[in-house]
């Protein structure tokens, strides 16, 4: 006797290996897919906030160094354009918690934190007494200053230097309000070269110098 | 009289769907491997972060930033030291340990052997500075 098998029984098997295979290769499909997205969604969110942080973003003066003025004027459309958000990704970036642009509605996805600092900018004002001599160091870093120059009617104000910079200068004597801009890296020392005296109120000095906090700037990628 | 008889086919079958089986279940299960990439990716970028806002501080006495002061020389270090660690621990967020090495000395806290950690090494016109980070 053979052992034969019947067509029936042949029919029922191929049937049955089918439906498995179709099931197999669907799960492995769905599987592979669920596991890209969040890879993706990372990528994006680190590739995002890397340039929102980086030296030449609107929104920072250095490199992690977030401007408080520029902040706010983040919207939308910086991200998708200036900061390559991609078009069919939802991002919300936000600062110690508040939200500060928010592009499409990202539900869930991958965040990723920055640790970064918030500078603002202050408004000082100084008026030098030029007791001894006719300088003043001005006591924070600024990249730039006004100077108000109101001299008594004996005194001519010849020309103002920082750090031996001349910055302004007229023979027949400054006077009113000059923007001058100085280095950012350095405090400087202001001198004024004068023919007559200097007192305490004759120069105004406003300058402007940095105050900064340290702040996590939170980007949430939702593919 | 007839014996019953097992279909070698159906045998069969049920072989290759087991196999089959398994296959779905490793691709169900997951394999093993990085369970967490986002873990990684984080710390790595706490660790960039710090040494970027580091390397680009003002220095508290002199050389070019507060990172290039540190490894001037071995004197430097022994006096800067200590700032340089308050330093970067009021940066990096309350979870996580640090370990800053530079050429004369180290400034943090012991590596553990056994955790994920996010390194980044920046340049420095004195030499190399290497910050290791990792979860508490």
């Amino acid at each position: 006797m053979r052992a034969q098998t019947e067509l029936p029984a042949i029919g029922i098997a191929f049937l049955l290996l089918t439906v498995v295979v179709v099931l197999v290769v669907g799960a492995a499909n769905t599987a592979l897919t669920a596991a890209e997205r969040p890879a993706i969604e990372q990528q994006e969110a680190a590739g995002l906030s890397d340039q929102l942080v980086s030296q030449q973003a609107s929104i920072t003066s250095r490199a992690n160094v977030l401007d408080a003025a520029e902040l706010p004027a983040l919207t939308a459309s910086d991200l998708r354009q200036e900061y390559d958000l991609s078009p069919g990704h939802d991002a919300r970036v936000r600062l110690d918690g508040d939200p500060i642009a928010v592009a499409g509605d990202p539900t869930g996805g991958t965040t990723v934190d920055r640790l970064v600092v918030l500078e603002r900018r202050v408004e000082r004002t100084l008026q030098p007494a030029f007791t001894n001599n006719r300088s003043v160091t001005l006591p924070r870093r600024t990249p730039n200053a006004t100077l108000e120059i109101d001299p008594p009617a004996g005194t001519v104000v010849r020309s103002v230097r920082a750090d031996d910079r001349i910055l302004l200068r007229n023979q027949s004597g400054l006077r009113g309000e000059f923007d001058i801009s100085l280095s950012r890296y350095e405090t400087v020392r202001l001198s004024f070269e004068t023919a007559g005296v200097l007192s305490t109120g004759d120069v105004r000095i406003v300058y402007y110098p940095a105050k900064t906090r340290k702040a996590t700037l939170t980007v949430t990628v939702d593919a | 009289m007839h014996r019953a008889q097992a279909s070698v086919t159906a045998i069969e079958a049920g072989i290759g769907v087991i196999l089959l089986m398994s296959l779905v279940f490793v691709f169900v299960l997951g394999g093993p491997g990085a369970q967490n990439p986002q873990a990684q990716t984080q710390l790595d970028l706490y660790a960039t972060d710090a040494a970027t806002l580091l390397s680009n501080e003002q220095p508290r006495h002199a050389d070019q930033t507060r990172l290039a002061e540190v490894t001037r020389s071995q004197a430097a270090f022994d006096r800067e030291a200590d700032a340089l660690e308050r330093r970067v621990e009021r940066i990096l967020p309350p979870n996580v340990l640090f370990q800053v090495e530079t050429a004369s000395g180290t400034v943090g806290y012991p590596l553990p052997d056994d955790v994920r950690t996010g390194t980044t090494t920046v340049p420095t016109t004195n030499g190399k500075v290497t910050f290791t980070v990792w979860y508490a």
